[in-house]
């Protein structure tokens, strides 16, 4: 069953559009999120998702339905779908009174919501909280209590902006753990934003990368901005400062280029005299992990890239994480997006 | 004075309290909603709008006793209602006087809190009344500093008291009229016996006011 269906959804701030979404289908009852960098357009799509803000154009379907943004008609779907902010704000008043604040406008009585909210807080581990003032809370433990408020709402979709961007190892822990347990017991729909290919790949079902305000499908981690330009008789694609990738491309200007993590061979420093294809460039191993049989790396060349190699290769070329090494790239390893 | 519980200087004090607690009570219903309305919506002329507001917090007390008296006079469009120099007269003008005051500071107060608030309360279920409601509980001390800033600036103002309330004694003399009077008189006692006064009901506003956010302020 489809949750979400967006059809030509865009979204303009000023003159600059800032989503731009042709089609895209959200399962009911699955964990999705929503990878890219900053300004990609995540939070603006959370919103129109959470119907709290309308699209400039398009349409969305919620089960199958089209939403009118009228306000009369917004109101029980909201109570349908909670987003969780990346910095949550607390009303002032106890950390209880927050998360009763769902079943109070829900209209449930006094004991009821008490019994949900104090539920809802030991779930997140935050029931000793509970009579003390919310706005003295740490950040994580707002971020804890922001779920717990959500949870009170007894939603069918919960929506995440960054939830552990700016929470401690131990926040990050609890919250991980409390949305993989929304997502398997209760059969909550659950779309979330981050930026850590980890957590993203532990907790959901689905991976959406986005880029310039458009879902660019599974290669998007490698997707970045660049300048077309000649440069002694060839035709390079100038990324960062630095980074110069061979491109067969005719317009001359801006583009969006994608670097295929396959075309990307990395040397450790020892061998870099060695001969080697193409032009070398010099990069840190910043961080390495099991993809299946594959090991991924991402490395910091001025840019972050990420590259596959086999677990075999990786043993054998002894690399590890915080290393100098020299990264080439094969022709044809870059290509233009449109 | 104070302490021989002078019949004339209570009643002159009860006036004042009487016009003021009035005209504050009607310029807060009708100017929080409007501060309120003027922050949280856009369209066009809300600048223009601001301007105005800002422009006639210093409306001249005079200006407004004018301009009131030209429609509540004997021959006036208002005038068979018989409401000059009585203690409505005074509350009508000083509720001119105030309500760009309220609306002002409303709207200020409103302004400056969080976004995210609105958005909380939306996405946590709230409807549109419910969501003001949760905004304006997030703005109450500046609202309520709004409300007793004017509060403030009634029981002290002269003009409007004067020019529509007539300084009756017994009927429509205020603190404020009273000083006026006295002094002109050489009576510099009981002038300044209600200074004294006009003063503490101030000390005693402000109190209410800190103690109201000292309370709220450490366990809200």
């Amino acid at each position: 069953m489809i949750q979400y269906e967006l059809k030509g959804l865009r979204q303009v701030f000023g003159r600059r559009t800032v989503l731009d979404i042709d089609h895209l289908a959200l399962s009911r009852g699955s964990s999705h999120v929503l990878l890219g960098p900053n300004g990609c357009g995540k939070t603006t799509l959370l919103r129109i998702l959470a119907f709290l803000t309308p699209p400039a154009a398009g349409e969305v379907f919620f089960n199958g339905n089209k939403i009118e943004w009228r306000e009369k008609a917004l109101l029980p779907l909201r109570r349908q779908v909670v987003l969780v902010d990346q910095h949550p704000i607390m009303f002032t008043t106890t950390v209880l009174k927050n998360v009763e604040y769902g079943p109070k406008m829900r209209g449930l009585p006094t004991r009821k919501r008490h019994g949900i909210a104090m539920e809802c807080l030991e779930r997140v581990g935050m029931q000793e909280f509970a009579h003390r003032p919310a706005h003295v809370l740490s950040g994580g433990e707002t971020q804890r209590v922001a779920i717990a408020r959500a949870l009170a709402c007894d939603p069918y979709v919960m929506l995440f902006d960054e939830p552990t961007a700016s929470v401690d190892v131990e926040n990050q822990t609890v919250i991980e753990s409390v949305i993989r347990d929304i997502r398997s017991h209760r059969g909550i729909t659950v779309i979330f934003s981050t930026h850590r290919h980890l957590e993203a790949a532990r907790l959901a079902d689905n991976k959406l990368f986005m880029f310039e305000g458009k879902p660019v499908g599974s290669g998007g981690e490698n997707l970045f901005s660049g300048e077309i330009i000649d440069k002694n008789g060839r035709t390079v694609c100038l990324v960062g400062k630095n980074l110069e990738l061979d491109v067969n491309a005719n317009p001359r200007g801006r583009c969006r280029v994608f670097i295929n993590p396959e075309e990307i061979t990395v040397y450790p420093r020892i061998r870099a005299d060695e001969p080697s294809p193409g032009k070398l460039v010099s990069g840190t191993v910043v961080q390495m992990t099991a993809d299946g049989d594959s090991i991924s790396l991402l490395l910091d060349i001025g840019v972050a890239v990420r590259t596959i190699m086999s677990k075999a290769k990786a043993t054998e070329s002894g690399i590890f994480v915080g290393d100098q090494v020299k990264v080439g790239f094969s022709p044809g390893a870059a290509r233009i997006e449109p | 004075m104070l302490w021989a519980l002078d019949p004339d200087l209570y009643f002159i004090v009860y006036v004042s309290l009487y016009v003021s607690f009035w005209s504050t009570i009607a310029a807060s219903i009708l100017g929080v909603p409007l501060g309120f309305a003027i922050a949280v919506k856009e369209f066009h002329g809300k600048r223009a709008l601001i301007t105005v507001l800002n422009t006639l917090l210093a409306l001249p007390t005079v200006v407004i006793g004018l301009f009131v008296y030209a429609f509540l006079s004997r021959r006036a469009f208002l005038g068979h209602l018989g409401l000059l120099y009585t203690p409505e007269a005074i509350i009508i003008g000083q509720v001119i006087l105030i309500l760009p005051w309220v609306a002002a500071f409303t709207l200020s107060a409103v302004s400056r809190i969080d976004e995210r608030y609105r958005r909380t309360a939306m996405t946590l279920g709230a409807g549109p009344v419910r969501t003001s409601l949760a905004v304006a509980r997030e703005a109450r001390f500046g609202i309520l500093a709004a409300i007793i800033a004017a509060f403030g600036r009634v029981i002290a103002e002269i003009g409007i008291a004067m020019m529509l309330g007539g300084n009756i004694k017994g009927f429509t003399r205020t603190m404020t009229t009273a000083m006026a009077l006295e002094h002109n008189k050489g009576e510099f006692v009981l002038a300044v016996a209600l200074g004294v006064v006009l003063l503490g009901v101030s000390l005693i506003m402000n109190i209410f006011l800190q103690l109201v956010q000292g309370r709220y302020g450490v366990n809200r």
